[in-house]
């Protein structure tokens, strides 16, 4: 079998700092996944190791905040990151509502410290990605040139879930049409809203994390396998997922080779600006 | 006063060639109120004479960028490049343009130094709180521009209502360290505009379009109390003529140090002049 060198386009570090971080709200996910056990954290070392033995080459690395804050922070991934040149791209999280604050350390974050995206979960801060708060922000991705993740679908921790609604995106897009817009989750249940957004826009695209293979939604695996294939990207979410696991189950889609290599390496590194 | 090098803190300019360009609207305008010279337009050299006869050092030349009318930046960038010492700018930019906006003043504030940004949201019908506005906004924090808002009723056929002033305070409580000035007075929501300035320590009022002998008493009890570091002498030239609007303004009989701080202490605070 052909190896591929995975691109796993969204994770967040999870040590045993990290890890006890996690509020319950939060955590009710992990619970929901049968992933309590991590809570007890994982070394990065061993993360890693895990990243070799599923065949991940890369992987875009976030921070991760709740309504209280960070549970990791931005300075830690930039830690992380740091160790292992062009392995990792990192991903800022802040409150958008900090206003410039946000929009300063973004850039400092990718100028200094080599970070490639910004990271938005609209549901932590009860406010669509439509709203004006998240505007200067983008408007600091066009300039830096870097994409923009935004997680789509229910929420899953113990938080509300409307914000996760597709067609916010579509406003997004509409005034920001250079800005390119990975939208996390696929969507469920809005799936088909999702792939109508990604559909339209020719710099909007879906990632996969939180979403094993063998339950991909019917609509997104149509769309991967013929007008979404190059708008589709692998990932896990990882600790959420394992790595091991959505890795073995790829095959199960039946995906030709050409598409296969476009889902899980090509269409990251069209979007996100690995460093060789 | 003629030594306290005074700063008009709102001017269109208007050469000859400009002056050809006036839509009906403005031309009835100057008509009706008896500016028939303004109809002509007057070369920059003797624009200075005139500012020099009353002691302006200094004046804020607006840039004018709409469907309707258009004075380019360009325009105004070469005209202070030409005389850094008499004149500043207020660069203005179809914020519909988004993105390509944003760069666009960038460049412009980078090559000629523009000091503010002018906005008008009558004209799109669009109140300043808009998101249409933030990426603006928070490029002129980068930038530390201030911007000039238009506030109050309009007298173009245009909806008055985003010309109202408490649009601004969530602006203001997002960008808190953004320079906003109210410009026009805000009338018929002088109070509202008063409100603001008084609350928050980065918003000013500029007198355009109202000569001081028509001032509100509202408003004249706020820049003789509160607002004597808040309110910006601003003529609106051609609107009003250089040598009457002074001359009203004196016949207030505010005291010496208000009188100083609205000819030329508050802009230099609210640009950033040095």
């Amino acid at each position: 079998m052909e190896t591929i060198g995975a691109v796993d386009v969204w994770i967040q570090p999870h040590t045993k700092e990290c890890a006890g971080r996690w509020s319950a709200e939060m955590a009710h996910v992990l619970k929901l996944f049968g992933r309590e056990t991590t809570l007890a954290g994982i070394s990065i070392e061993e993360m890693v190791a895990e990243m070799d033995q599923a065949g991940i080459e890369k992987a875009v690395m976030s921070a991760l905040m709740d309504p209280k804050g960070h549970i990791v922070t931005n300075e830690f991934v930039a830690e992380v990151i740091n160790k292992y040149p062009g392995r990792f791209i990192g991903q800022f999280a802040y409150d958008p509502r900090t206003g410039m604050k946000a929009v300063r350390e973004l850039e400092n974050f990718v100028r200094e410290f080599n970070f490639g995206g910004l990271k938005i979960e609209p549901f932590i801060f009860h406010t669509p990605p439509n709203d004006k708060v998240y505007y200067p922000l983008y408007a600091k991705c066009c300039e830096l040139e870097i994409p923009v993740t935004i997680q789509v679908g229910h929420t899953a921790p113990l938080l509300p879930s409307a914000t996760g609604k597709p067609i916010y995106l579509d406003e997004v897009a509409l005034d920001f049409p250079e800005l390119k817009i990975v939208a996390g989750h696929i969507g469920w249940p809005w799936t088909e809203e999702m792939i109508s957004i990604a559909w339209k826009h020719p710099n909007v695209y879906i990632d996969t994390s939180a979403h094993t293979p063998k339950h991909y939604p019917p609509a997104f695996v149509h769309f991967l396998k013929t007008f979404g294939q190059d708008k589709s990207l692998f990932a896990t979410d990882w600790p959420l997922l394992p790595f091991s696991r959505p890795m073995q189950e790829i095959d199960s889609l039946g995906l030709s080779r050409s598409i296969k290599r476009k889902f899980l390496r090509e269409n990251a590194l069209k979007v996100f600006p690995f460093r060789e | 006063m003629n030594n306290l090098g005074i700063i008009d803190s709102y001017v269109t300019p208007n050469t000859p060639e400009i002056a050809r360009t006036w839509p009906k609207d403005f031309v009835d305008f100057f008509k009706r109120i008896g500016r028939v010279k303004a109809v002509e337009g007057l070369p920059i050299k003797e624009m200075i004479k005139e500012m020099d006869r009353v002691g302006i050092e200094k004046v804020l030349l607006n840039a004018i960028d709409t469907q309707a009318f258009s004075i380019p930046n360009e325009v105004v960038g070469e005209i202070i490049l030409q005389y850094p010492s008499r004149f500043f700018g207020c660069a203005m930019i179809e914020v519909t343009r988004k993105m390509g906006g944003v760069r666009e003043l960038e460049r412009l504030v980078k090559k000629y130094g523009f000091k503010a940004f002018k906005l008008i949201p009558s004209y799109l019908n669009l109140p300043p709180n808009d998101k249409i506005y933030f990426p603006y906004y928070s490029k002129c924090c980068e930038l530390g521009l201030t911007v000039q808002v238009q506030v109050g009723r309009t007298n173009l056929p245009f909806l008055n209502e985003p010309g109202r002033p408490a649009y601004l305070e969530e602006v203001i409580l997002f960008f808190p360290e953004l320079k906003i000035i109210g410009s026009h007075i805000g009338y018929p929501w002088t109070d509202e505009m008063i409100v603001l300035a008084e609350k928050y320590e980065n918003v000013y009022i500029d007198t355009a379009c109202y000569n001081p002998s028509t001032f509100e008493d509202t408003f004249v009890n706020f820049l003789k109390g509160r607002g004597n570091k808040k309110v910006l002498l601003a003529s609106d030239w051609p609107v009003a003529e250089f040598e009457n609007y002074i001359k009203e303004f004196m016949d207030l009989h505010l005291s010496e140090e208000t009188m100083v701080n609205i000819l030329r202490d508050n802009a230099c605070r609210a640009f950033h002049l040095t």
